[in-house]
């Protein structure tokens, strides 16, 4: 049962035809779990620009618009923060690269058509962070306290500075330097990336699509926190549709290469094609292909990554997938801490799950 | 796990305190009681969050599905907190309609927005209205089609605070009401059954004729202020819930409400001439 809607789920998005055939009652069981992962507006978008959502029964419409409602709000937002942001950077001459879900909506791709953000991601160069920083602190858009361990934490080994919040309208954006932590030992030269924009006709910044892909594959391939996994493997799998041409996979896998992460690339490609049964035809794939297939790296792809990624909502997350999902969580953070700061950095969290779960998540709230 | 029907939404409460199922039946009904299967739109539960709260200072918290918007509250609360989750679920949710922060009470037709301040004795005025031959068709949210501009009958209960609990018993002994919950984030609560399921039912969406601004002041004579279109506008668009999310959509229905109706604010402190002003210069 409990893999039946995530099949279905997966089945919608491959062919958004497939949901005027769904009865009511099991739209509700997918309405709620694309509501927890934030896809309603995406699956509505989808199945509008396919002429599809129109025969889906009234239950379904109904919640699918409201969310698009509310995504639409969020696009119009977006779009105006990065004019903002790009208009204060732009004072001393950054360019700051919109990535993720904010790109996706300045590039007009299909998957950021109905994305919902709960922040705006942007990289600049590492030189120019200290005054990226002090130029956004200055238009109004600060840090929020942390404690001392978070504090410590992106002090020394994070790829971004802390989350900024904007104090009138409290939008946040994380400035980052790099795609991923340097204390990984695995962080590539951003140069790769920078030299992989595309502008829109307001002159913003984003990722060029295989760039995007990559950046988006990478970021997914090596995080701890899979909640939010399965909204990020569409966002790869609707990508890789749109733009899934000859010259995409050949600078997809070039970059690959050059970045490091062919092998976050094939477990991209190998999950993408388990769940959503998508196989590209072109000559570079079966290049990732060859390179990285074997039995542990299936093993891992099969036995961990697929059911990690299914929606984490409980009519579709079971025991299996708490464990996988937990494997996954230890495994993000072995591939990008030393040791003995993955100890420590556990220590610290599992010691806050534990007390939160004991006294209740607020009862050490500084009021 | 039971089900709850308001009319426009629906609701699957799966996990609850043992202390909630008496008021949901006193203030619903039976008759709107698991009334409904699948699919409903919104699936909200009470649970205790911490191992120790459930036994030492009891507290619950309110979920809809995985999310759980207020922080824990003590278990007495129960039932207002979920009355409040409902609410949150809709204005967290529902943007195909226009949703104010406002009662709304219909009479032959015409429809009457309150939209709220804090203290303005909104729901003691609009208990009063319910329970005099009026239709209450919501005393928290006014729930506005963004096309049309009609306003639509929520079937939901009257939430009363402090010293107008004990004037609603005061004035109509027969109420149905909760037990009145102390020492809430809004002071003592208590549920008002205004309405019935039957009445309800009856209900259709109304045009707003007006929108009207109640201000409780003790000790004086009842007080008419017409409000111009502008002031209209700006206190229903600054007492929505949605107004910046629905956009354009939002800006033409607040225009539409605004242009259809009069406005006035209200200095009262005896509500049955606040009726008397309603039906002679509003309704008409």
């Amino acid at each position: 049962m409990k893999s039946d809607f995530f099949t279905t789920i997966v089945q919608l998005f491959k062919d958004t035809s497939t949901g005027a055939g769904l009865d009511d009652r099991q739209w509700e069981s997918i309405v709620f779990i694309l509501r927890q992962t934030q896809l309603l507006a995406t699956l509505y978008q989808l199945a509008l620009s396919n002429n599809d959502v129109q025969h889906y029964p009234l239950y379904a419409r109904k919640h699918l618009q409201a969310a698009s409602i509310y995504a639409r709000r969020q696009a119009q937002q977006v779009r105006f923060e990065c004019l903002e942001i790009s208009g204060i950077l732009k004072q001393c001459n950054i360019t700051p690269v919109f990535l993720k879900g904010a790109g996706y909506t300045l590039s007009g791709s299909q998957n950021g058509k109905g994305r919902v953000y709960s922040d705006i991601d942007v990289l600049v160069p590492k030189q120019e962070l200290g005054t990226a920083q002090q130029l956004l602190q200055k238009n109004g858009w600060f840090a929020k306290k942390l404690n001392d361990y978070d504090e410590r934490y992106y002090r020394e080994w994070a790829h971004e500075i802390p989350p900024m919040s904007n104090v009138y309208r409290g939008t946040v954006i994380d400035v980052h330097h790099n795609i991923i932590p340097p204390i990984s030992g695995r962080a590539p030269d951003s140069q790769l990336f920078f030299n992989e924009i595309e502008l829109n006709p307001q002159g913003l910044a984003y990722l060029s699509p295989a760039a995007a892909t990559l950046h988006s594959c990478i970021h997914l391939f090596t995080n701890e926190d899979f909640s939010n996994g399965f909204r990020d493997l569409v966002d790869l799998y609707l990508l890789m549709q749109q733009y899934g041409q000859n010259e995409y996979w050949e600078k997809l896998v070039i970059l690959a290469e050059q970045t490091g992460f062919t092998l976050e690339l094939f477990y991209c490609l190998d999950t993408l094609k388990q769940i959503f049964g998508l196989m590209p035809d072109s000559p570079f794939v079966d290049k990732i292909y060859k390179r990285h297939q074997n039995r542990f790296t299936r093993l891992l792809s099969h036995g961990l990554f697929k059911p990690a990624l299914s929606p984490h909502h409980p009519l579709v997350f079971g025991v299996k997938n708490n464990l996988a999902s937990f494997l996954v969580y230890i495994r993000g953070h072995w591939i990008k801490m030393p040791l003995h700061i993955l100890i420590a950095h556990l220590s610290v969290k599992s010691f806050f799950i534990s007390r939160d779960f004991l006294f209740g998540k607020y009862q050490f709230d500084k009021e | 796990m039971l089900t709850l029907n308001t009319g426009r939404y629906t609701y699957r409460l799966t996990d609850y305190p043992d202390n909630v199922v008496s008021d949901i039946e006193k203030i619903y009904g039976a008759e709107v009681i698991n009334q409904v299967g699948a699919p409903v739109d919104f699936e909200i539960a009470l649970k205790f969050d911490s191992l120790v709260r459930r036994f030492f200072r009891p507290q619950i918290t309110f979920y809809a599905d995985q999310q759980s918007p207020f922080k824990p509250m003590p278990l007495a609360q129960a039932y207002p907190v979920l009355e409040w989750g409902m609410n949150w679920c809709v204005a967290a949710f529902d943007y195909n309609h226009f949703i104010i922060h406002a009662a709304v009470l219909e009479k032959d037709g015409k429809a009457i927005i309150f939209p709220a301040t804090p203290g303005s004795g909104k729901s003691t005025l609009s208990a009063y209205l319910a329970l005099t031959g009026w239709n209450l068709y919501s005393d928290e949210m006014a729930v506005v089609d963004l096309n049309s501009s009609l306003v639509n009958p929520v079937y939901r209960p009257v939430s009363l605070k402090n010293k107008s609990i004990d004037l609603l018993k005061q004035w109509f002994p027969d109420v149905v009401c909760t037990d009145t919950a102390k020492g809430t984030q809004k002071g003592d609560v208590a549920l008002f059954r205004c309405v019935s399921w039957e009445q309800h039912r009856q209900l259709e969406q109304a045009e707003v004729v007006g929108i009207v601004f109640p201000k409780y002041k003790p000790d004086t004579d009842l007080t008419i202020y017409q409000l111009d279109k502008l002031q209209g506008f700006q206190q229903i668009s600054s007492n929505s819930f949605n107004y910046n999310i629905t956009g354009q959509q939002g800006f033409e229905t607040v225009g539409k409400l605004v242009d259809a109706a009069v406005h006035f604010e209200v200095h009262y402190s005896n509500v049955s001439e606040v009726s008397e002003f309603l039906l002679e210069e509003v309704i008409k």
